[in-house]
């Protein structure tokens, strides 16, 4: 005996279209048959699309031998709601296959019996496995996907690796984590080469299939089991159906990555001045969606695992969609990619931003970033660096570097700043350009006589005046920083001063050994 | 991406200035060089106290030149390698002051901005850069510098201040070589063969 699931899965059947009354699909049939024919048996009763034998479909559906109908015939079919409605009622399935010979359709029924009688209905179910490569080819992921989902009877779940939820059906919807799958996934998978898993949700138990293509996981798709289920017919149809989603997936990645690398291409390419004109790069943005003819503005992201760290690997990819999400209300369009080891971000002016508040406003966004950055990632140091709006986005190579200045000479500040934009850097950016030999002269010429001083009686007169300068000047703070009493200190602030021949009263005193102290600190 | 690399093993330059000249003949003109050997005093060792190595423009990662441009007529190819566009150079001198390996000069003869590009055109035609095709003692190098086999070289030398803001695209080896030795020996009529790393 054959049940409606194994039927649709063999040819010409599996071009069967499922018109109504599908929560029969588990009915037994022993042959199929014409209405002039006996039904003395389970019967799949075969009609003509056209002609009278649709009127006396109402007739046909309640009699206890008639299992599902199977119209025939290359026409156009319509059918009544009360039929359909009749049909899902008592649970028999209506189909309906672009096969004009009846005769051919008793055959391959006949056939069917014979093999699953023999012992041999395996080989149906691996002939199916071509024809759900060819469907993959024809109908793509989706169609795939939602035909699987009409002969099992249930809806099918896709998940990415991560556990996240992809609408393949055209749905839109929050792509959710499902961390209770992942969790029980992972306390069943023992074995790299099982592909089912039994598992249990809120809703009751799920069958998951892992997506594995040798060592490349490609996701999960899961189904929820019902009382009553085939879940061997199932088990089969989803088996040989595993091959072609696996093959659907592969080429979508490899489609994903050559589109990735075009465009990383492009980025890099407007990072290092490597485009030709300014139309090369509104056609080029175009092609991905993006209008070059907004002002951008440019941040780059840098991430340096500390100790507390226990990831293992840095995901930029979910830093990425972090970010995403927190830009997300503040501009439509974002560009975020990793280069270098850093995350480049590009945004495209809102109206909100004008000439005068455009730096504060960046600032402030860098600063929510980080913000998310930090409560999201524990154990990663993250810094944001800003680089400043030029008139033409033909020169986003200059707020590149710009960005990534910020982020080096910061660490010369005296004040540690996770977000630093190019033009708050100050002197930094004069001395980044200087030679270093001419700057080591600077510094020894400045601070020499200190640093003498502190290796020949082991003192701490360079720390002080580093100090001094880290705190603004004020005894108080340098004091309590030093753990020395203030007038102690005030004492060996006159003595530097005598030493180094200068007068902290005086602003360029202030700024010569400040500007000495920012090029030791750069040359260490 | 690739960043492509000057790798100089010092331990193998002898100052000949071979790359120097080469690279003369090959883009140059009077008493200007693109490439220079440096000498620095190194750590005193097997009768060494100092050593040479070879330095022209190092395509940084972060090119301070790329960036001061007004002229924006400075690129980085997808490769590494910095560019400048002659054409469009107006011969201001601002990429000159910015770099911090003096690797830029301003050529007499034609007014424009002139630096090492890493022999672009050889290297389209599958050809080593000049300098590293004339080395006789092979202590020039052109690498990957992002390819993670290429990590392990150094990013500076000893005795030579090198700004670090731009990221320069030059590495260096400063350790030889281990040396195989072949030996053999006769000991009651038997003779046995070896061969032994020694640094």
């Amino acid at each position: 005996m054959l049940v409606f699931q194994e039927i649709v899965s063999s040819s010409p059947f599996d071009q069967a279209e499922i018109i109504a009354g599908w929560k029969g699909k588990d009915r037994f049939i022993a042959q199929a048959a014409a209405p002039t024919d006996a039904l003395e048996a389970a019967s799949l009763l075969l009609l003509p699309k056209c002609g009278d034998a649709r009127s006396l479909l109402a007739d046909y559906l309640p009699q206890p031998n008639v299992q599902g109908i199977l119209f025939y015939g290359a026409e156009e079919l319509i059918l009544s709601p009360a039929i359909l409605q009749m049909a899902e009622t008592i649970g028999k399935p209506i189909l309906t296959v672009p096969v004009s010979n009846p005769d051919s359709l008793k055959k391959a029924i006949t056939d069917l019996q014979q093999l699953k009688s023999m012992g041999f209905f395996h080989l149906v179910w691996e002939r199916s496995a071509n024809y759900w490569l060819q469907l993959g080819q024809r109908r793509g992921l989706s169609g795939l996907l939602s035909r699987l989902g009409a002969i099992i009877g249930e809806e099918i779940h896709f998940l990415d690796k991560h556990f996240y939820m992809k609408n393949w059906n055209g749905k839109s919807g929050p792509e959710e984590q499902r961390i209770d799958l992942q969790a029980s996934y992972y306390q069943e998978a023992k074995s790299r080469t099982d592909v089912f898993f039994m598992l249990k949700d809120a809703a009751g138990e799920v069958l998951l299939i892992r997506l594995q293509s040798e060592e490349q996981l490609y996701g999960f798709i899961f189904i929820s089991i019902r009382p009553g289920m085939m879940l061997d017919v199932t088990i089969e149809q989803l088996t040989n159906a595993i091959p072609a989603l696996i093959s659907l997936l592969k080429n979508e990645e490899a489609v994903l990555r050559a589109h990735q690398s075009y465009k990383e291409q492009f980025l890099t390419n407007l990072l290092y001045n490597n485009i030709e004109s300014e139309q090369t790069l509104l056609s080029l943005g175009r092609q991905w969606g993006w209008d070059f003819t907004k002002p951008t503005q440019l941040m780059a992201v840098r991430m340096n695992v500390t100790a507390t760290f226990t990831g293992g690997t840095i995901d930029q990819n979910q830093i990425i969609s972090q970010i995403r999400s927190v830009v997300q209300a503040h501009f439509h369009t974002l560009i975020a990619f990793p280069i270098q080891g850093f995350i480049v971000l590009i945004v495209f002016d809102s109206p909100a931003i004008t000439g005068k508040n455009q730096k504060e406003y960046m600032v402030s966004l860098a600063e929510k970033i980080l913000h998310s950055l930090k409560t999201t990632f524990s154990g990663i140091d993250f810094q944001i660096g800003l680089g400043r709006q030029h008139p033409s986005n033909m020169e986003c190579f200059r707020s590149f570097y710009e960005a990534k200045v910020a982020l080096e000479l910061g660490k010369y500040e005296t004040k540690h700043r996770a977000v630093l934009h190019f033009e708050d850097i100050g002197i930094a950016r004069l001395l980044a350009n200087i030679h270093n030999d001419i700057l080591h002269d600077y510094y020894q010429e400045t601070l020499g006589e200190l640093i003498r001083m502190d290796q020949e009686n082991e003192d701490f007169y360079l720390d002080t005046v580093e100090a001094f300068f880290t705190n603004n000047a004020d005894i108080n703070a340098t004091a309590e920083q030093l753990f020395i009493h203030p007038n102690t200190l005030r004492k060996r602030i006159k003595k530097i001063e005598s030493l180094l021949n200068v007068d902290f009263n005086l602003l360029d005193d202030l700024v010569k050994i400040d500007v000495a102290i920012k090029i030791m600190k750069m040359l260490k | 991406m690739k960043q492509l690399g000057f790798l100089v093993h010092v331990e193998k330059c002898l100052g000949c200035r071979s790359c120097e000249f080469s690279c003369k003949n090959e883009h140059g003109y009077d008493d200007t060089f693109r490439r220079k050997i440096h000498d620095v005093p190194g750590v005193v060792t097997a009768g060494h106290s100092f050593h040479h190595f070879s330095m022209a423009c190092n395509h940084c990662q972060n090119p301070a030149c790329l960036a001061v441009c007004p002229e924006s007529c400075i690129k980085k190819k997808p490769n590494g390698i910095v560019l400048i566009d002659q054409a469009k150079c107006s011969g201001c001198g601002k990429c000159v002051t910015a770099c911090p390996f003096d690797a830029i000069v301003i050529n007499p003869i034609t007014a424009k901005a002139d630096k090492c590009n890493m022999c672009y055109e050889r290297q389209m035609h599958n050809k080593l850069p000049i300098c590293v095709s004339a080395c006789p003692v092979k202590a020039l190098e052109i690498i990957d510098i992002l390819d993670p086999s290429n990590t392990h070289y150094e990013k500076a030398v000893h005795g030579f201040e090198m700004k670090k803001v731009t990221n320069p695209s030059i590495r260096f080896q400063t350790r030889k070589e281990e040396i195989q030795h072949f030996w053999c020996c006769t000991e009651g009529g038997n003779h046995h063969v070896g061969v032994s790393g020694n640094r």
